[in-house]
């Protein structure tokens, strides 16, 4: 799929690891968004979910779209669709993350593995992105500068300028560590640097009142 | 894979927007595109550095380097422990270079991580193996492969490229050329001979050399403040910057007004590379450079 391929080295990893009981359990873990005008990247899309009873998306652009969704892409003078593998296909766990710590990516697929309920149940956060991020935002061959237009807000997973509402932001910290572009500071409350932001959505994520912050229908 | 138009989204976009852009556009050569991005603004600007700055940036940039050769000498021996290694040091500017800015780097490494980082190299240099490169001269011998033309960052002028079409293949002076290890380390008179089987020895000696260049670096880092606030003028500037990052040459230019990004243009090594594997047509060839589909395909 369509990453920067760090997702890719760490999915590789940990498939060499757990090479014959990801096999045996039909296991699937794949990372990068995918282009919606890419023929054949959809069809394989499609083929490794029929092989699949269990696809994991690992990293943002995987789960959300992430930072790919900001590209414009070009192919014979036509811009191309980056969407999350949510938007083809049915996914059933999925971990933020750009990228995400391969411990965690480690940690989930044991999980998945050994049925431990606690843990698979937090990644199975699909519901959310289907409400957030809802449809894709790029529309078939929107011209270049429509896509440039396209605003922060509608890109965004429903931070915009703050990581979360701020009713219900502690201050804790906890978004500002975890952001892998330096886009947050923090005096009383986080603030997003729009700049930097890459939309991979580990801010909100990782709220610790992510939940509660959830529309009621998503949780 | 399909292009994906960095140069063009980058378009319209705050500078800030370099680093955390360019480090997602290639995971091999991540610190290498989003530091060709920051240099060539600085050069846009005028804007200087402080040299603490300048070393953490090095020692990143020599980690990418230690990485990627290991990656792809990884067909041929075990390199993993050397891989482990380049990413960790590369990681000195944060993960995915998050403290890499116009004007420096935002954080400085504790004395702890430097010990770390000494201790890492000295491990590394015990794990390369020289013994590779008798196992290169002695396949050379069975099986022929040609010697390639080459260019690298310190001697290069964009006025020579010559690019065709889109993805972009190019030459350099009219010629087909490799870029990569093994014009730095034949650059640096470690390697004699310019035959494409010379890449592999190249990536083993380049490690090694590149792990004795990090340990007299950290050696030099004083751990003092390692940015400076740039000072951004209103105006149009133009600044380009030319890197050698772990596959090779990394050329960025970028047309802007103020913190605008109003024009983006990329080439990798991969635009000449491609056009050599092309010409050369040969499975082993392609084995030895491992053309990096996302930094051809932008
Ligand atoms: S989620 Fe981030 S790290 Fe993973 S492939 Fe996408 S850009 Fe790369
Ligand atoms: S603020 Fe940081 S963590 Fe949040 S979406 Fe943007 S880049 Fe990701």
């Amino acid at each position: 799929m369509v990453g920067c391929g760090h997702c890719g080295k760490i999915i590789r990893s940990i498939e060499k690891k757990y090479y014959d009981k990801l096999k045996e359990k039909k296991i699937a873990l794949v990372g990068g968004a995918v282009n919606l005008d890419d023929e054949k990247e959809v069809k394989k899309i499609k083929e490794i979910r029929k092989n699949s009873d269990i696809l994991i998306a690992v990293g943002s652009c995987a789960v959300s779209g992430g930072f790919q969704r900001m590209l414009i892409g070009l192919e014979n003078g036509f811009p191309q669709r980056f969407v999350r593998i949510g938007d083809v296909v049915k996914v059933d766990y999925a971990i933020i993350g750009c990228p995400p710590d391969e411990e965690e990516v480690e940690k989930v697929v044991e999980a998945v593995l050994n049925k431990d309920k606690e843990i698979v149940d937090s990644y199975l956060i699909l519901k959310p992105y289907e409400i957030i991020a809802g449809r894709p935002i790029i529309d078939t061959y929107m011209k270049v500068n429509e896509v440039l237009l396209t605003s922060n807000k509608e890109l965004c997973l429903g931070c915009d300028d703050a990581p979360i509402n701020y009713e219900f932001c502690t201050g804790c910290g906890t978004c500002v560590a975890k952001c892998p572009a330096n886009a947050l500071t923090i005096d009383e409350k986080p603030k997003v640097n729009i700049s930097k932001c890459i939309k991979c959505g580990t801010c909100f994520f990782n709220c610790i009142r992510v939940k509660e912050a959830l529309p009621s229908e998503a949780r | 894979m399909k292009i994906r138009g960095f140069e063009t989204s980058m378009m319209g976009r705050d500078i800030d927007f370099i680093v955390p852009s360019m480090t997602r556009l290639c995971y091999l050569n991540e610190i290498s595109h989003a530091l060709a991005g920051v240099t060539a603004v600085e050069k846009a600007y005028n804007i200087t550095v402080p040299n603490e700055g300048l070393y953490l940036r090095e020692i990143a940039r020599l980690g990418e380097i230690i990485e990627v050769d290991a990656i792809k000498l990884s067909e041929f021996i075990n390199t993993k422990e050397l891989e482990n290694i380049g990413n960790k040091i590369k990681s000195i500017l944060g993960k995915k270079g998050k403290y890499l800015a116009v004007g420096g780097v935002l954080q400085n490494i504790s004395d702890k991580r430097k010990e770390k980082l000494l201790n890492l190299v000295n491990k590394g240099l015990n794990l390369v193996d020289k013994e590779f490169i008798n196992l290169v001269e002695e396949r050379k011998k069975k099986i022929s492969l040609p010697d390639v033309e080459l260019i690298d960052a310190y001697n290069f002028d964009i006025n020579k490229v010559e690019t065709n079409g889109y993805p972009k293949t190019a030459l350099y002076d009219g010629k087909v050329v490799y870029s990569g290890a093994l014009s730095r380390m034949y650059n640096k008179g470690l390697i004699k001979s310019k035959n494409l089987w010379d890449v592999l020895s190249a990536r083993v000696i380049e490690i090694e050399h590149s792990l004795m260049e990090i340990k007299n670096l950290l050696n030099k880092l004083k751990l003092t403040y390692p940015y400076m606030e740039p000072i951004i003028k209103d105006g149009k500037a133009v600044g380009e910057a030319v890197i050698e990052g772990g596959e090779g040459i990394v050329y960025h230019r970028v047309e802007l007004i103020g913190r605008e990004i109003l024009d983006y243009t990329i080439l990798t090594s991969e635009n000449f590379n491609k056009t050599l594997l092309d010409s050369v047509d040969n499975d082993e060839g392609k084995r030895i450079i491992q053309l990096c589909e996302r930094c051809y395909y932008l």
